[in-house]
């Protein structure tokens, strides 16, 4: 609470924020590309897939950062709804736009890695990759509701709202495959020289996304601060 | 260098759409901020929190 308090103020924000939104975009293209290093240089080829299991390293980190975002909105939603922090809506705005695009690219990696896997590149019968459409059709519907409505404070409410409702798909895609038997596998238990750079990607992508919501907070912060000074300059001389 | 038998077409235009989308979405990110402070700087030129 004390932190969200302190963070309540968009001229504070803007001032902390800076250097954490430049410095986490720095850190997390140069951690990505010491993971894709050793994804394609480094690891040997699995023993049961071969070199396609190299996909594994951009695809299952997207297919968490995918997650994790969304998980992030409804954190701010909520905060959003109950408290009304100034800048959770926000937070939450920026987000999307990055979540879409890391959805859109676990989808695409999968969809590749896919075809010499299963022989297919999508299946409709498959609850996993199904569900994850529905994710990312549920981002660009967030993301349209912000552009649609007539006032940012009822795009807000109802953004909100909708990201809460879009929730109940995050235990649907995390579960599918245990519940459904489909074409997806189950978490494949990998060995440590497999998991290691998997994760030195997925932290490179956390930072990243760190980075440039932040970016697109202070963009957003400012295009608003912005509008208000040109209206109030407009009724001060009109 | 980028050899990886009958699979090195997935996995380089995986790897590659990976870099499209990343380098997207951080390029759309800073052009977002700069034209943001470009924006307020004209309304607001002293402002020196502003900056990005």
């Amino acid at each position: 609470m004390a932190v969200m308090s302190i963070f309540a103020n968009p001229h504070r924000f803007m001032a902390v924020s800076k250097w954490f939104a430049w410095g986490f975009t720095a850190l997390g293209s140069v951690v990505i590309l010491i993971g894709v290093y050793l994804g394609l240089f480094v690891v040997p080829p699995d023993a049961v897939q071969g070199d396609s299991a190299r996909i594994m390293f951009v695809h299952v980190p997207a297919m968490w950062l995918c997650l994790f975002a969304y998980a992030f909105m409804v954190g701010a939603s909520i905060v959003s709804i109950v408290w009304r922090h100034a800048l959770a809506d926000v937070a939450a705005k920026s987000a999307a736009p990055i979540g879409a695009g890391v959805t859109a690219l676990g989808l695409a990696t999968g969809s590749i890695w896919g075809y010499p896997t299963w022989g297919t590149w999508w299946e409709w019968g498959d609850a996993r990759l199904v569900s994850v459409l529905v994710l990312f059709f549920i981002y660009l519907g967030y993301m349209a509701i912000w552009q649609a409505m007539e006032t940012p404070q009822k795009a807000a409410r109802a953004a909100a709202i909708l990201c809460l409702a879009g929730a109940v798909n995050l235990p649907i895609i995390h579960f599918s495959v245990e519940w459904f038997a489909t074409l997806h596998q189950v978490q494949m238990k990998a060995s440590n020289e497999f998991k290691y750079p998997m994760y030195v990607v997925a932290l490179g992508y956390l930072a990243l996304f760190g980075g440039l919501t932040l970016l697109n907070m202070r963009a957003e912060i400012m295009n608003t601060r912005a509008e208000m000074l040109a209206q109030r300059r407009q009724v001060t001389t009109g | 260098m980028f050899d990886y038998g009958r699979y090195t077409p997935y996995v380089l235009t995986s790897y590659g759409i990976a870099a499209a989308v990343i380098i997207g979405l951080i390029v759309w990110s800073v052009v977002r901020v700069t034209n943001a402070k470009k924006k307020l700087e004209a309304i607001e030129p002293t402002k020196k929190d502003a900056a990005p």
